[in-house]
């Protein structure tokens, strides 16, 4: 079971959008896939049309959660009613656990690849998920601040891996919000490519208003807009990304 | 002048009408020294007056005594004691009745208002009276006065300024003055003088001709016309050397007889104004010149000019002189006068504006004008003024908070129980200090029913005011939810439903809540996530932690999770002398300067060394511990602490009681009924016992559903501490060999307490040890590789638990009950086989794999109910979890409630997949995808071509 972590600092590079595209796309390649909301905005439960349900922070105070099935081979657990963040305080202030959110994820099985879609910061609920992830996956949008959020998370991911001496590799860089008439785009790409190397991703995802819109009806940019260029950019990264996961190559 | 130290006079005077103007001055004279304003001083006097002529017109009835006056001084107040050996009066009638001043004026009676003055005068009266002597004692507070700044005496600085500006301005015009007066009467002099001269010199010119002709007539016309032609010229004579005069202009008769010179004028001194004082002429200038032809000197001419013509002119130019400088002088204090005006007003406005600032006004604003430094101060004095009046608002926004806070502090002292309600049986204390704000902790004792006795111990997650509201919320909630309800999960669950609503978000409660039954001398207790309560034995001298599972108040839970059952209630008996201490956070939290905790090992020794102390002084001393542990650093929580300690076997205590009913109507011959009704229980409780005590004697009266001397279900607190330290040294061994360690340590436990214990702390599984040391950096080689293995066994098990469910799913489905009976039994006999020791965990997999599947509930507790029967009276480690809950009910030390069970259950129980199936269809339709979706793998790949298709192009 692979558990990947999507995650970066800087916020508004894409991570929901990623999470949802990348796991109705797993889904469909016939990966028994779980999504879970760590984000207390719970934008990835909104988008599945579970406004309000309950979740991880359920989980985390009566040790079970309803997990729903919202695709074929798609199964979700939203962010839950509380806010994570301060049910995560508690715990660790009752208990002698260090990483209660952690040892909770612990318990989900039954799936090939876990997708765990985080909130944009660095705060104990993020080190949590970092705990149980064993990869990390960063979307990097074509700027120059998302770039050095991508070289702060890297940082942090690394700390913390030492810390609970386990290994985290880094999937790879998601080039997102690709504009191929901008210069900035493509200075920024090659910076990219220059300091991570191998690690980006061959595929990025070109800006598409479909996507965006896609969200607005709840659904995924497959449902929404099949033909799309933006469906054919996350479907060149599903194939991309789960051929560098052992025993998922599609 | 303030009195320093409180110093007394003692007077005393003859009860007589006549002697109480002696009395006020004596009064006025012992008070002169006291800072009282004329009003209070006066009124002082009335009331001494007034309460004389009482003395001796109602104590004595003017019959004669004496009156003795002490005045006592002191800084704050002056008080006045008057004592008398009369009738004494009634004064708390008399003060009570307020009299009805209306009528006094309607009626125009005087008297009789005496007591009321004296009251209005005074702040404090009071009337003793004792061996036969009275006293009215009054006293008056002085009120501080505010001094008002006395005027500044003498000059003020615009006179002084004026002062100095005049003299100054006099000084240098009086010098104008002289400078200018002295050269004026020089020229005027200077010129007089050369006129003169010249005029003296021309004259003798042409005199000179005259003399040498020799015509003495001719020499008469000059001098004649020379007088007529200069006003100031008086006479001219001439005179020859010989002395003889030629011509004389006033006295032409005295030609050629000698002429003589006036007295004082010297002859030889020519050219030179010799003044001089003639009889004839009055004041004149005398003047000599030589009258000369060539070198020959012919003789002289002597002039008189008049002295008058002169002084006339000088005082002319003098008097001009003063009035210049007179016009100067006023201007110049004019100028003085303005001046003074122009640079003093500030100084004097800014005084004024400061004289009334410090009189108090503080809303008085100084005027700036311009930017000099008198605006420069006002300014600056503004803004002191503005700070010093924040200031003041300041401190009294500080005031009212800290009144508020003191409030608070006062609800929350007045919820706290006063004194310790007295229970059989059992010795209560309780201690509580609040730290320096005012904290959240609350700790009370309810009565239940007569014999049995709640006891909370909270704390709220918010201090101030806020936190004391919510407890005063608690507190009535739990008064009226706790009378006649023995179940203390049940009065939380009541409780959290009263005040669920009204609690802020973000707040929560944790309580502790203890049911003590005095007659069936049994403890239960429930916790909602308060710390875990401390139990004592002392027999066997070990502390333990009990805390049962439940939620905090006031959390906002899911629907279908219920705080209720999140609550676990755990039964506990107590032997002799044994402890419990419910205390909560600020305790073991209490930090000393070094930062360090109080914490649970040095709680726990005190604990133990401390056990023989009454409750009562346990807790004192476990506070001045705590305080001596913290020293000077401040304290941040507060700190509660509830101390229960039993007095009476309990047991013995049961027993003697039904041993005493038995007695008294087999032996007694009283009535069953009486009897039953005396010792509080049925007729038919009675006849149980009398058969019990038939068939086995007195043996038959002892308590057999709890036994206090059972073991208890948990680890004792150095055990568990001994077990953490054994795992990781040993994190093979099984909860078996984990109890053998500790029984070699002597720490006296079981098996299943040690495995509840391990389920407890979720190392219950070998892998989960091996992960637990890992976690301490203290894996040996060898150990990792067996962590390894650990794992994949795990994950064998787990697949082989999926297809057993799989499997037993399909027999039901199917029906096939028998088929499934005979697939568990083969399970469980694999098993045996398989994992010995950890089998339970895997029946416990098992079930939770069943529950996954769709209607799995069902499949799981029909696959419990047949390993129950299947592996009943089975080896003691197979008993231990799958049926806990039959288990649970014989276990006579601590008995789970099913709602225990429950929790117990779901702590380490199954994720539940989505139970509710309409849940989904419900999701599913709201994103119900229109138009071509790909819905399945296989339509996927049609998809895929397309989609690739597309874009290849």
């Amino acid at each position: 079971m692979h558990r990947l972590a999507i995650i970066t600092s800087k916020g508004g590079t894409g991570k929901t959008t990623t999470a949802i595209n990348f796991a109705h796309a797993c889904a469909m390649m016939g990966k028994k896939t779980l999504a879970v909301d760590c984000d207390a905005q719970g934008s990835l439960s909104l988008s599945f049309g579970l406004n309000g349900a309950q979740g991880l922070s359920d989980l985390l105070l009566t040790n079970r959660v309803d997990i729903y099935s919202v695709r074929p081979n798609l199964y979700l657990v939203g962010s839950g009613r509380s806010d994570i963040y301060l049910v995560e305080r508690y715990l660790v202030q009752q208990s002698s656990s260090e990483y209660p959110l952690a040892e909770a994820l612990e318990r989900f099985e039954g799936v090939e690849i876990v997708i765990l879609d985080c909130s944009p910061s660095i705060n104990v609920v993020n080190s949590n998920i970092l705990c149980y992830a064993d990869k990390v996956l960063i979307p990097v949008s074509m700027d120059y601040f998302a770039m050095e959020g991508a070289a702060l998370t890297i940082r942090i991911v690394d700390e913390i891996a030492a810390a609970t001496r386990k290994k985290i590799d880094v999937l790879g860089f998601l080039p997102t919000f690709y504009d191929g008439r901008t210069r900035i785009s493509k200075t920024i790409l090659e910076q990219l490519k220059g300091k991570y190397d191998k690690k980006v991703f061959d595929t990025m995802i070109r800006i598409n208003t479909q996507i965006k819109e896609s969200q607005l009806h709840h659904k995924t940019i497959f449902e929404f807009a099949p033909y799309s260029y933006g469906a054919y950019d996350y479907y060149c990264f599903a194939r991309e990304a789960l051929g560098r996961l052992d025993g998922l190559e599609p | 002048m303030a009195i320093k130290k409180p110093s007394e006079i003692f007077m005393s005077f003859a009860a007589d009408e006549k002697m109480l103007e002696d009395i006020r001055r004596s009064v006025n004279d012992a008070i002169a020294d006291v800072n009282l304003s004329n009003k209070d001083r006066n009124g002082i006097l009335l009331a001494i007056e007034e309460a004389c002529t009482n003395v001796i017109r109602h104590a004595y009835l003017y019959a004669p005594g004496t009156i003795r006056i002490k005045i006592r001084k002191s800084p704050t107040q002056v008080s006045f004691s008057i004592y008398d050996k009369g009738r004494r009066f009634d004064f708390d009638r008399a003060t009570a009745a307020t009299p009805d001043l209306d009528r006094y004026v309607k009626t125009g009676r005087k008297g009789g208002l005496g007591l009321y003055l004296i009251r209005k005068m005074m702040d404090s009266v009071d009337y003793v009276s004792r061996d036969g002597e009275n006293e009215l004692r009054m006293a008056k507070t002085i009120q501080p006065r505010v001094q008002v700044l006395p005027k500044p005496q003498g000059i003020s600085i615009r006179l002084k300024f004026a002062l100095w500006a005049s003299l100054v301005v006099c000084a240098i015009i009086a010098a104008i003055f002289f400078y200018y007066d002295n050269r004026s009467s020089n020229t005027i002099r200077g010129r007089f003088f050369s006129e003169a001269l010249s005029f003296a010199h021309t004259t003798a010119l042409n005199a000179a001709d005259k003399m040498m002709v020799g015509n003495e007539l001719e020499l008469l016309n000059l001098v004649a016309s020379a007088i007529k032609g200069n006003p100031i010229l008086i006479n001219a004579v001439v005179v020859d050397t010989a002395g003889r005069i030629w011509a004389d202009a006033q006295n032409p008769e005295n030609m050629l007889t000698y002429h003589e010179y006036p007295a004082g004028v010297d002859s030889s001194l020519i050219d030179r104004f010799q003044p001089i004082e003639s009889d004839r002429y009055g004041p004149i200038f005398h003047l000599i010149v030589d009258i000369t032809a060539g070198e020959r000197r012919l003789g002289h001419l002597n002039l008189i000019f008049g002295r008058s013509e002169l002084s006339e002119q000088l005082s002319r130019s003098r008097r001009m002189m003063i009035l210049f400088s007179l016009i100067g002088l006023f201007v110049g204090l004019g100028a003085v006068y303005l001046l003074s005006n122009y640079f003093v007003k500030p100084i004097q406005k800014l005084t004024e504006g400061v004289l009334k600032i410090g009189q108090g006004n503080l809303d008085e604003t100084l005027p700036v004008e311009g930017s000099d430094e008198f605006s420069e101060i006002a300014r600056a004095f503004n803004e002191i003024t503005l700070k010093f009046k924040s200031a003041q608002a300041n401190i009294v926004e500080q005031e009212r908070l800290q009144k508020e806070m003191q409030v608070a502090q006062e609800i929350q002292h007045a919820l706290l129980p006063r004194r310790f309600p007295e229970i059989e049986g059992y010795e209560l204390a309780a201690v509580y200090r609040a730290a320096k704000d005012v904290g959240g902790d609350y700790f009370d004792f309810v009565w239940i029913d007569e014999n049995t006795m709640g006891i909370i111990v909270a704390d709220v997650s918010g201090k101030g005011v806020p936190g004391s509201l919510v407890m005063t919320m608690i507190r009535t909630a739990i008064r009226l939810e706790a009378r006649g309800n023995k179940s203390p999960s049940d009065i939380l669950a009541r409780v959290n439903e009263f005040v669920a609503e009204d609690v802020k978000k973000g707040m929560f409660i944790t309580i502790y809540f203890i049911v003590l039954d005095s007659k069936e001398r049994q403890i239960s207790f429930s916790s909602a996530g308060h710390n875990p309560m401390i139990l004592y034995r002392k027999d066997t001298d070990r502390c333990y932690f009990l805390n049962p599972k439940g939620i905090p108040l006031g959390l906002t839970l899911p629907d279908d999770i219920s705080f209720r059952d999140s609550l676990q209630v755990d039964k506990l008996k107590l032997k002799k002398d044994d402890v419990l201490v419910i205390y909560t956070d600020g305790v073991t939290e209490a930090m000393n300067a070094r930062n360090e905790q109080y914490g649970n090992d040095r709680l726990i020794q005190f604990i133990r060394e401390h056990s023989t102390l009454t409750p009562n002084e346990f807790a004192a001393a476990l506070d001045q511990d705590i305080i001596a542990f913290t020293g000077n650093a401040p304290q941040n929580d507060d700190i509660t602490l509830v101390v229960i300690k039993e007095k009476i076997m309990a047991d013995e205590l049961v027993f003697e009681k039904r041993r005493r009913l038995i007695q008294m109507v087999e032996f007694e011959k009283v009535p069953v009924e009486e009897a039953c009704r005396q010792m509080g229980i049925s007729p038919a409780t009675y006849y149980k016992y009398r058969r019990r005590w038939k068939a086995e004697g007195d043996a038959g009266l002892l308590n057999k559903k709890l036994r206090a001397d059972e073991g208890i279900k948990q680890l004792s607190y150095s055990a568990r501490q001994k077990l953490l330290a054994t795992i990781l040294e040993h994190p093979e061994y099984g909860s078996g060999k984990l109890q053998k360690v500790l029984a070699e340590t002597g720490e006296e436990c079981s098996a299943r307490s040690v495995y509840a214990e391990l389920v407890n702390l979720r190392l219950n599984s070998k892998a989960k040890r091996l992960a637990y040391v890992e976690r301490f950096g203290k894996l040996k080689p060898e150990q990792r590789e067996q962590l390894e293995k650990e794992m994949l066994r795990e994950e064998r098990a787990r697949q082989d638990r999926y297809q057993y469910a799989e499997q037993l799913k399909q027999n039901l489905e199917s029906r096939h009950i028998e088929k499934m009976a005979q697939d568990t039994g083969r399970i469980i006999t694999q098993l045996k086989q398989f994992a010995p020791a950890g089998g339970t965990d895997i029946y416990d997999g098992i079930s939770r794999e069943l529950e996954k599947l769709e209607g799995g509930t069902e499949i799981a507790s029909l696959f419990r109910s047949l390993v129950q029967k299947m592996t009943s009276g089975d080896d003691q480690t197979a008993k231990s979890h799958g049926v806990e809950q039959q288990d649970a009910a014989a276990t006579p030390a601590t008995v789970s409630t099913p709602s225990e069970a429950a929790s117990q259950k779901s702590r380490t129980g199954p994720i539940t997949v989505p139970k509710n199936a309409e849940k989904i269809d419900i999701i599913a339709k709201a994103v119900d995808p229109e138009g071509e979706v790909p819905q399945l793998p296989s339509e996927f790949e049609e998809y895929e071509k397309k989609l690739v298709n597309k874009f290849k192009k």
